[in-house]
């Protein structure tokens, strides 16, 4: 039986993470942005736990696994995914200020220190099926709202939300076919370095001391990335067919 | 004009350092990561 106690504990300390940031994001940019802020995190956070609670419930029937650490880090990648959905929809645009350092510094949290750490963790306590998943999802959900970010006050064009909400229309399509489990076996290694370079590209637009050099880089490199990464979304499509 | 210079200067400055921390905090990163799949395969 899934520990709900423990599960509703991790979600609400996740949620209550939403309180002070509201409240500084309406400190400095006004009280709608801070409420608009606010709503659009907690949602999101909202919504995902409520998700994260079904799936783990039907894998606790299963498997009987209980969340661990590794799982609480990955549900905390989501959390940092809802706040740069939380910032897209607050309407601000500082990319030097608050909200630009609380958007990136989420953004090294999330796809830098969890992603790479929580790999070795979860080998060391024991992987399991849920947790997998959860990571796989999470890393999704994060790109994807980090794109959101970087083209609102990152400056990159709307293009880049193309390979990320591509993946989701790949996997709903894919999972017509097929089970989700059979979707994702044996990816080639560049998928991985093609994720990487996204990701730089998306930290050094919303980078908030980037400046001219910075700029430069940033518009000769989301031409070039973009395309290469859609080409590779469809190349994997048609290997996996 | 030596003012906007000043500054165009200072900001380059601070662009650098940002980078050269960023670095600083992937490669930190890394290395935990090194030690930590050490630690699994020993396990």
């Amino acid at each position: 039986m899934l520990d709900l106690g423990r599960y509703v504990r991790i979600s609400l300390v996740l949620l209550g993470g939403t309180a002070p940031l509201s409240v500084a994001i309406g400190r400095r940019y006004g009280f709608t942005a801070g409420r608009r802020f606010g709503m659009a995190m907690g949602g999101n956070l909202l919504v995902q736990e409520a998700l994260v609670g079904l799936a783990a419930r039907r894998a606790n029937r299963r498997t009987g696994h209980e969340l661990g650490l590794v799982d609480v880090m990955t549900l905390s990648r989501g959390a940092t995914a809802a706040l740069l959905g939380g910032l897209a929809a607050s309407g601000v645009r500082d990319r030097r200020g608050l909200a630009g350092w609380m958007g990136w510094l989420g953004v090294l949290y999330g796809a830098i220190l969890c992603d790479w750490l929580d790999g070795p963790i979860a080998r060391h306590t024991a992987t399991s099926e849920l947790g997998e998943v959860l990571d796989r999802e999470a890393d999704s959900w994060l790109t994807l709202c980090t794109a959101l970010a970087a083209v609102r006050w990152g400056g990159l064009p709307r293009a880049v939300l193309a390979p990320p909400l591509m993946r989701y229309a790949f996997l709903l399509d894919g999972m017509r076919r097929a089970p989700y489990a059979t979707l994702h076996g044996g990816e080639p290694s560049w998928v991985r370095q093609q994720g990487i370079a996204q990701m730089l590209l998306f930290i050094a637009s919303l980078a908030p001391f980037g400046g001219r050099v910075t700029r430069r880089v940033v518009c000769v490199a989301a031409p070039i990335q973009v395309p290469l990464q859609l080409g590779g979304l469809l190349l994997q499509r048609r290997r996996e067919r | 004009m030596a003012d906007r210079d000043e500054a165009a200067m200072a900001s380059g400055n601070a662009e650098l350092t940002g980078w050269l921390v960023f670095v600083l905090f992937v490669a930190g990163v890394y290395a935990l990561r090194r030690t930590l799949d050490g630690w699994a395969r020993r396990r």
